[in-house]
């Protein structure tokens, strides 16, 4: 099952595109995590297995676009192999959404990229909707929503 | 006041005098600048998806690279590196040695600088680009990273991790670097939406916004709003 | 300096040095401060300042001015603002704050708002932000949407919520009502995955509930197994059903992934399914157990009809085994998923493979027997590329290891071995470690094969082996019943270290070139004696003794400890050589450090020669054969000395008495106090340390005291110890050595307050921890200010903790003091 406890989007020259943090940490933990999780992860060879142990939990992380997608999740009840579909879905999703997803369109839409998040992993990490069509026609609606409020505020 | 900050708006294109040719086709390539002698080119401008700006081309070449270095890395070029966003060394990648090259500069460079290293030598294969990226790209602030750009090869499209390569990937690294202290227009750019607004909804608001604007006379503010209605509205059509 | 160059810094002329990233960000923020304080902003204006917060918050900034004013744009008419308000409110606050109070209210509006866009951001914000009192008061405008509501929509949203404010206040579980979920099930047209997502979530969270001990009692008025279990149990048929189909269903565009139907959805019901198990079993409630068959035979389906090449497929046949062995269902099972398991070796994706060892590894107390039977996957994975598949390889290779497949399985780890490099010298120093355990605990009754293990293990990682661990496998050859096996052994050592042609053997096979001087020293007189014609060109007297030259040469400024070894084999070669030549050759080596600069082979060389020029009758008692080192049953409960630290750790003390420690000078120096021979092998081989015996006060005493006073204070305090205990008789320091690769090294230090005998130390770990206690050094008797030092190897993961317990006599009282405590340490491994 999926209970994630943090997801951390990272440049191939590690730097933070995006965050989320699915358990109440402190601050400082969470600095730490991205801190030593970042250079761990960018020295993983290519060929090794995409799952380490990290502290007192375990790490899902995958190579898309120049970025690495970094999961913190919680050991033995998450399923390794199924977080990695989630991310997979994640970047789907995203790829749908923006049209072949690079990481300049996670620079400048950061904000969309956790409207989609939020549709697809909500509470404490657990996966709320696996259906990538549905997870789009809702984000777009909330889209063409605040257009219109745009449209309105000016005709106002 | 603030203490005024100089854009840091200068990229750097730099190889060695043997591969003078390699470097016009890269300037005309990646920034369509046809120039063969400037070696300053002013307010070159660059575009993607979200952004407009502009930066300068400094076109400089050398004989010896590690003597060009150890110019570059003394206190009175400071003043230049700062204001550097990024450097291109147009290179073959077996006859340097990146060590001594990356070494001395990533010291002494500003950390928001990229350095991107493009190979120009036929047989060197994407296996040992990607290896020298590995060796590379960790531990510095500095985005660092070595591409392919050969003739032979194909240096565009996408790896396995769908990440892009050659001069596709510079193209990247330039639009995703953060341009301290520089303007970037945005573009307008938006998502499509995914409802469109019914026909007789589009009508009522266009007939609402004329009456609006023959309210408002003649006037500047009359002006803007004919402008904002038209093109909010224009995106549902 | 080029033109160019020149040119450049004219063009920027007289730029003054940039402030660097970060002085530019707090400019930054800075300026959105003040700007998110003018009130009279516009919507539009606040919004790009929020979105600009946000962008810092990515970076890593400060960000908590921002909180409010996130807030603000909430309680906005415009949808626009709040979306963004949401967004930026779940990402700049956490579920501690208390400004979470102030979102009660709007979260109360938005949850009964009419656009259903505003009522499901409520229901996303709830689920991040959740506190214990935000659950109570808004759990009813929640459980509102899912009684009411046709929308699968918001009813997966809220339903997920819900199922977050039940484990926030488990109080809750008073008002949630199954019937609510029964007629959602009921109701085909709202069913859709999310929804069925959301009620796995809501059941989750009540079923964990009643599987926490702390809230078994029904002393808040509910009786967990009738009110609430046999209720939920109503819907376990409803289940089966749905898992069942959801699992072989063809492909369904939407769900599908590699054409697996939903492997998330399936995965949830898996285990939740698993859940209701586990409560079940824990309150014997039958109306779930009665299930118990039908949930095993779905189980079997799933596992036998799940495509198994792609990812989506193992995860659900992943999730399926940790179903089968967390429940430890029937046995036919158990070998269906480790033969599951097995299958994910045999691919060649690391990720299963990884999951597959690491699973496997957990399960083979259950399942030994068909986790061995696949050995032959599980050794393929030593050769793995990536490092972590063989850690996990090697951990499982040791813990299938018994007396059937131990030949085999030893085999396989020298293919292993063979093939390591620096870069794993962890792996190196892990099988080692547990080599040396299982000659330990498992009989081999093939000695000679043993002692070749050795050979090949010294010969190929010897460089990697540690002076604690060279000592192990002294004992083991030591122990080795036959005297033609040791001679063998040394035999074989010698042949490849004399042969000039070999290059086998670097300078820095340290481990190597040690064993082999400790061995002729003990057994060279036997190789001598029954050396047949082949072998005597290369060994014999002249060519053992040159030998010893040239590496007293090649280490004498580098490596102490050979020098070390090399003067006490020379000591023992004055009565085991026959040529006067020779011996006169060993004598100049240890006469060679008399005057040495380091004081520990100054104070060798001497005393050894004073033994040299003794009579050989009494020598020959001094220097005889090292006895057998008795080992004692090993007992799961005393972790202490009694247990396997007798065979790991006396050497420390046996064979540094004579070798090399400090305590060797306690020994020799008790020559020049004119102690009989006797008395002196007693002392050199004696049971002062010895484990069987406990130590008699008197005469550990009536040695120790003639001793310089600074001699018995062999254990300094490390600068860098912290102290974790003080009581009246004594102070406890810890420092910690290492700790990586899930195994750390720590060394306490008991300083006695006043005198401190027969101190027995007891330490507990957690359980995820295995702990591997050392002897305490020099001694269990600590005089007053004095210092003992005992050491502690930790493997495992988690948190370092420890719990110690010590029982000592103090002052030479006849009872026993107890003391306990417990310390923490920062590092996790």
């Amino acid at each position: 099952m999926t209970q994630l406890k943090y997801l951390i989007l990272v440049s191939r020259q590690g730097k933070i595109r995006l965050k989320k943090w699915y358990t109440a940490m402190s601050a400082g933990e969470k600095a730490k995590i991205v801190k030593n999780l970042t250079p761990t992860i960018l020295a993983r060879k290519p060929k090794m297995c995409n799952i380490i142990e990290y502290s007192d939990h375990k790490v899902v992380y995958k190579r898309y676009a120049s970025l690495f997608f970094i999961v913190g999740v919680t050991p033995d009840v998450d399923n390794e192999l199924l977080t990695l579909e989630v991310i997979h879905r994640f970047v789907e999703t995203m790829d749908t959404y923006f049209g072949n997803v690079c990481e300049l369109d996670i620079i400048f839409n950061f904000n969309k990229v956790y409207d989609i998040l939020n549709e697809m992993v909500m509470c404490d990490g657990s996966i709320a909707e696996s259906n990538k069509k549905e997870v789009l026609h809702h984000v777009t609606v909330m889209d063409t929503m605040e257009s219109n409020d745009n449209l309105e505020r000016v005709l106002s | 006041m603030d203490d005024y900050q100089y854009p840091q708006n200068k990229i750097l294109v730099l190889s060695h005098d043997s591969h003078y040719f390699s470097q016009t086709q890269l300037l005309k390539d990646l920034f369509q600048c046809n120039t063969t002698s400037a070696t300053i080119v002013k307010g070159q401008t660059w575009e993607n998806k979200y952004y407009r700006t502009s930066f300068d081309l400094y076109i400089d070449s050398f004989t010896s690279l590690p003597e060009w270095i150890k110019d570059f890395v003394t206190p009175e070029c400071e003043p230049l590196r700062n204001v550097v966003a990024g450097i291109i060394l147009i290179t073959d990648t077996k006859s340097i040695n990146p060590q001594e090259f990356l070494q001395r500069l990533v010291g002494v460079m500003h950390p928001n600088t990229f350095i991107m290293l493009v190979n120009i030598n036929e047989e060197v294969e994407q296996d040992e680009i990607d290896e020298l990226n590995e060796t590379w790209n960790n531990g510095f602030t500095n985005v660092i990273e070595f591409v392919n750009w050969t003739k032979s090869r194909a240096t565009i499209g996408h790896n396995e991790y769908g990440e892009r390569l050659g001069l596709d990937r510079v193209r990247e690294i330039i639009d995703t670097h953060d341009w301290l202290d520089c303007e970037l227009q945005p573009m307008v750019t938006r998502v499509e939406p995914a409802y469109d607004m019914p026909l007789e909804q589009l009508i009522t608001n266009l007939q609402s916004a004329r009456l609006k604007f023959k309210s408002m006379g003649n006037g500047d503010e009359a002006d803007v709003f004919a402008n904002e209605t038209a093109n909010e509205l224009s995106k549902y059509l | 300096m080029g033109s160019s160059l020149r040119s450049f810094i004219k063009d920027v002329r007289g730029a003054k040095t940039l402030a660097d990233e970060r002085a530019i960000i707090t400019k930054q923020s800075a300026k959105i401060r003040t700007k998110l304080r003018d009130d009279h902003l516009p919507h539009e204006k606040r919004r790009v300042n929020i979105q600009k917060l946000l962008y810092l918050y990515i970076l890593g900034e400060k960000t908590h001015f921002g909180q409010v004013e996130s807030i603000n744009l909430i309680a906005s008419d415009d949808f626009v603002d709040k979306r963004l308000g949401y967004l930026a409110a779940t990402l700049l606050l956490d579920e501690s704050e208390d400004l979470l109070t102030l979102l009660t209210n709007m979260l109360n509006n938005d949850l009964h708002h009419p656009n259903k866009y505003a009522v499901s951001l409520a229901l996303t914000s709830l689920g991040f932000l959740s506190s214990p009192e935000l659950a109570r008061d808004l759990y009813p405008d929640v459980e509102n949407i899912i009684k009411n509501s046709k929308d699968p929509f918001l009813l997966k949203k809220a339903l997920q919520c819900a199922a977050k404010l039940i484990s926030k206040d488990i109080s809750l579980l008073e008002i949630f009502n199954i019937e609510d979920i029964t007629k959602i099930l009921s109701n085909h047209s709202i069913c859709t995955h999310g929804v069925l997502l959301g009620i796995t979530k809501i059941l989750q969270s009540v079923l964990l509930i009643g599987l926490d001990p702390e809230n078994g009692d029904d002393d808040d008025g509910i009786d967990y197994a009738n009110d609430v279990l046999s209720p939920l149990s109503l819907l376990l048929r409803d289940f089966f059903t749905r898992l069942e189909n959801l699992n072989s269903k063809n492909i369904e565009p939407g769900y599908d992934v590699q054409g697996i139907c939903d492997p998330f959805l399936q995965c949830e019901m898996i285990y939740t399914l698993k859940l209701y198990f586990q409560v079940g079993e824990l309150l014997n409630s039958n109306h779930v157990l009665d299930y118990k068959d039908n949930f095993c035979d779905l189980l079997t389906r799933i596992a036998t009809n799940t495509d198994s090449t792609k990812n989506s497929g193992q995860a659900i046949l992943y999730e399926t085994v940790k179903a089968i062995f967390s429940l430890n269902l029937n046995q036919p099972l158990r070998v269906l998923g480790v033969s599951i398991l097995a299958k994910f070796l045999v691919g060649k994706d690391n990720n299963t493979k990884y999951v597959s060892l690491n699973t496997l590894l957990k399960v083979v107390p259950q399942e030994p027997t068909a986790v061995q039977r696949h050995r032959k996957f599980i050794s393929h994975c030593l050769q793995d590329n990536d490092i972590s598949i063989r850690m996990r390889a090697l951990e499982l290779s040791f813990a299938i290891l018994d007396n059937s497949n131990l030949v085999d399985l030893i085999d396989e780890l020298m293919k292993f071995l063979a093939k390591q490099d620096e870069d794993s010298k962890d792996l190196i120093i892990y099988t080692i470690d547990h080599l040396i355990d299982t000659f330990d605990t498992h009989t081999v009754k093939d000695e000679n094969w043993k002692l070749d293990v050795f050979l090949n293990v010294l010969k190929l990682v010897g460089p990697f082996i540690n002076y604690e661990k060279i000592n192990d496998i002294l004992i083991i050859i030591n122990n080795t019943a036959q005297l033609s096996d040791k001679c063998n052994f040394l035999r074989k050592l010698l042949i490849i270290s004399l042969d000039e042609k070999s290059m086998g053997i670097s300078d820095e096979n340290i481990g190597w070139r040690l064993v082999l001087i400790w061995c002729i020293g003990e057994y060279c007189d036997l190789l001598l004696n029954d050396n047949n014609e082949s072998n005597a060109k290369i060994i014999n007297e002249s060519s053992i003794t040159n030998y010893l030259l040239t590496l007293q040469e090649c280490y004498t400024t580098t490596n102490h400890k050979i020098i070390n070894y090399i003067l006490t084999t020379a000591l023992k070669l004055s009565i085991k050589l026959q040529g006067p030549k020779n011996i006169e050759k060993l004598r100049q080596v240890i006469l060679g450090y008399a005057d040495s600069t380091d004081l520990l082979l100054q104070m060798k060389s001497n005393q050894y020669e004073i033994l040299f020029n003794q009579p050989v009758s009494v020598k020959r008692i001094v220097l005889e054969t090292m006895p057998k080192f008795e080992k004692v049953a090993e007992k799961q409960e005393n972790v202490k000395k009694t247990s396997k630290n007798p065979v790991s750790n006396e050497p420390a003390d046996l064979l540094s008495d004579f070798l090399n420690d400090d305590n060797k000078t306690e020994a020799i120096a008790a020559t020049d106090n004119n102690v009989g021979p006797t008395d002196l092998l007693e002392e050199i081989f004696g049971e002062k340390k010895d484990t069987k015996r406990p130590l008699k006060n008197g005469k550990e005493e009536s040695i120790d005291q003639p001793l310089p006073a600074s001699a018995d204070s062999n254990v300094i305090l490390p600068s860098n110890a912290a102290k974790i205990h003080d009581s009246a008789s004594l102070n406890v320091y810890a420092t910690l050595l290492s700790a990586n690769s899930g195994l750390a090294h720590i060394e306490l230090f008991f300083q006695a307050k006043s005198i401190i005998s027969d101190l027995q130390t007891f330490c507990a770990v957690p359980k995820a921890q295995k702990l591997t206690l050392g002897q305490l050094h020099p001694s269990s008797t600590i005089r007053a200010n004095q210092i003992c030092k005992q050491s502690l190897k930790i493997s495992g993961s988690g948190k370092l903790k420890l719990r110690v317990k010590l029982d000592f006599h103090l002052d030479g009282s006849p009872s026993t003091t107890n003391e306990q405590f417990d310390h923490k340490f920062d590092t996790t491994l």
